[in-house]
């Protein structure tokens, strides 16, 4: 049986485990999608 | 009992808010990036950066179940029932990851699976594949459909057949406007959405009950004979019910990833078998495992310590999720819950459809039109047409499915779709398997999970035998009968496949 420190870090530690996943997409995500919309929004465009 | 019903003009105000907002950035996106072929329209022209891949597979294989299902297994199981139902729904993408990336090099301009199959064990048995994949997309569809059907009514008292319906209406039609990139730019913004929410309320539910709490509560479900979940391994990451589910999971989302179009377009949508396997093992490995465990222990978890069971406090353990959430946060955590249960039927749905419309329109035109050389215009056409089709009759079946069980669906569904899984994986990595035994393998391994269903007389492990036997008996014959063919099928023809339409293909390492 786990103890009540050990369910606390169980709990948390999932928690920060999160956080780390969600920035490593986040950070990546945030910057493509702005070089994705500033260079296309700079290029003349080519048809009408 | 707490009343989990709010003001039913919020839940339209959710509804067609996000519903428009999701259609507005389609719209956005159709404009801005505008789709020039075939291969633009199915796989986003194979140049998608790692991040918004990795961010539309996370968000894909976060299912309604994902958090109300694992929220049950917090209840059913203790402290391991997240940690469980997390590997085993995992573990699938450990060999879907190497299948991709494989299946990119050796044919490089496939854009379905279905077309390596047809070229690798022939036109029958890429038939069988078809209505394997159409099928799996089209039962998830319906559980989404079914699942924010459910939340909605609930939670806002909209009538169930009007929300399941609605909630898959609106998916198809922005997949169909935009194809797989408005799949990809919504799901980013849906990942942003359920994030942000599961990183406030864990802190905030975590805080208001307290850790003491629920360790003592924890702790009388496991030690107390009395109380109504008692279950002596309820604070034990060993428990042996909640390992033999973890199984179970694994099984079940076996053919839900391998058979799903949806994962392959996102895999070959990617710029490099290097971006590929990173989005991948970033997306399950740090931003999907910890969701259902989380789900587990700040709802399930303390489900069990609050004395929550059904006929105390809640129906039936379904509810767990949206009861704490009312509990914690009152009206605010019922709109909250559904939010979250609104963005991961989207996100699931909408990587289905962008993978069931890529089976339309190439192998469904193929196969109708009885010809692969056509204007790529006349094949968008038909895919997005074939697509409104396929999400209206998902939509209808949803909405005639209220009251039905999901959980029975969904252990069912395993024995169906884990069947033709071996042959596939053995088909792409070995010479040996022929088109006779790849069949033969699929229809042993229905037949022996079938009947383990309906002629084991006990209920607690039918599901389980054949779940089990269905995924396992193909692997065996696949592996046996293959020893005794002499076939030596040559992969070095696939680099030469013309799919019949323009593709994009960028060579690894340039």
């Amino acid at each position: 049986m786990i103890s009540e420190t050990g369910l606390k870090i169980f709990y948390w530690g999932i928690y920060i485990w999160f956080i780390i996943g969600f920035i490593t997409i986040a950070g990546p995500a945030i910057y493509e999608l702005s070089k994705m919309f500033s260079s296309h929004s700079s290029q003349p465009k080519a048809k009408e | 009992m707490i009343k989990l019903e709010v003001n039913s003009l919020i839940g339209y105000v959710v509804m067609f808010g996000f519903g428009l907002l999701f259609l507005l950035i389609s719209a956005l996106i159709s404009k801005r990036l505008p789709i020039e072929g075939v291969d633009d329209f199915l796989v986003a022209g194979r140049k998608v950066p790692f991040a918004l891949i990795a961010a539309a597979v996370a968000v894909s294989w976060i299912w309604t179940t994902t958090i109300m299902g694992a929220a049950e297994t917090g209840m059913w199981f203790g402290i391991s029932g997240g940690v469980n139902y997390a590997w085993g729904a995992a573990v699938p993408f450990f060999i879907f990851i190497p299948l991709a990336m494989h299946l990119r090099k050796i044919m490089p301009k496939a854009t379905t699976f279905t077309e390596f199959i047809e070229q690798r064990f022939g036109k029958k048995t890429k038939n069988i594949f078809f209505v394997f994949g159409t099928a799996v997309v089209f039962y998830i569809i319906v559980e989404q459909g079914v699942g924010a059907g459910i939340a909605f009514q609930s939670i806002f008292g909209i009538p169930y057949k009007l929300a399941s319906f609605l909630a898959i209406m609106i998916v198809t039609l922005y997949i169909a406007k935009a194809g797989i990139r408005g799949s990809l730019f919504n799901d980013l913004l849906q990942f942003f959405i359920i994030a942000i929410i599961l990183l406030t309320v864990t802190p905030i539910i975590l805080h208001h009950f307290g850790i003491d709490f629920i360790y003592n509560g924890l702790k009388d479900v496991a030690t107390n004979p009395n109380n109504i979940n008692y279950n002596p391994q309820a604070l034990s990451f060993m428990s042996t019910a909640g390992f033999r589910y973890g199984i179970a999971a694994l099984v079940i989302a076996m053919g839900q990833v391998l058979l799903s179009q949806g994962y392959y377009s996102m895999a070959l949508a990617t710029v490099s078998n290097k971006s590929l396997f990173y989005a991948y093992i970033i997306a399950i490995f740090l931003v999907w495992v910890p969701i259902p465990i989380i789900s587990s222990n700040i709802f399930g978890n303390i489900g069990l310590a609050m004395g929550l069971a059904p006929g105390h406090g809640i129906e039936f353990t379904t509810q767990v999720s949206p009861y704490v959430l009312k509990f914690v946060l009152s009206g605010y955590g019922s709109i909250i819950f559904c939010v979250l249960i609104f963005m991961t039927a989207m996100t699931t749905g909408g990587n289905c459809l962008a993978g069931v419309q890529a089976l339309f329109t190439v192998d469904l035109y193929k196969l109708i039109k009885k010809t692969n050389v056509a204007e790529e215009k006349d094949k968008i056409h038909f895919g997005r047409i074939a697509t409104i089709i396929f999400g209206l009759l998902a939509a209808i079946i949803a909405t005639l499915l209220d009251g039905v069980s999901l959980l029975r669906i969904d252990i069912f569904s395993g024995i169906l779709f884990a069947a033709p899984c071996s042959a596939f994986f053995a088909g792409v990595f070995w010479r040996k398997p022929t088109p006779r035994l790849a069949v033969f393998s699929i229809f042993l391994g229905l037949a022996s999970g079938l009947a383990a269903w309906f002629l084991i007389d006990n209920q607690d492990i039918n599901w389980f035998v054949g779940n089990v036997l269905s995924l396992l008996v193909p692997v065996a014959t696949v592996v046996i009968g293959s020893l005794f063919t002499k076939n030596e099928f040559d992969f070095a023809k696939l680099k030469e496949y013309d799919p019949g339409h323009k593709v994009n293909v960028v060579e690894e390492g340039k």
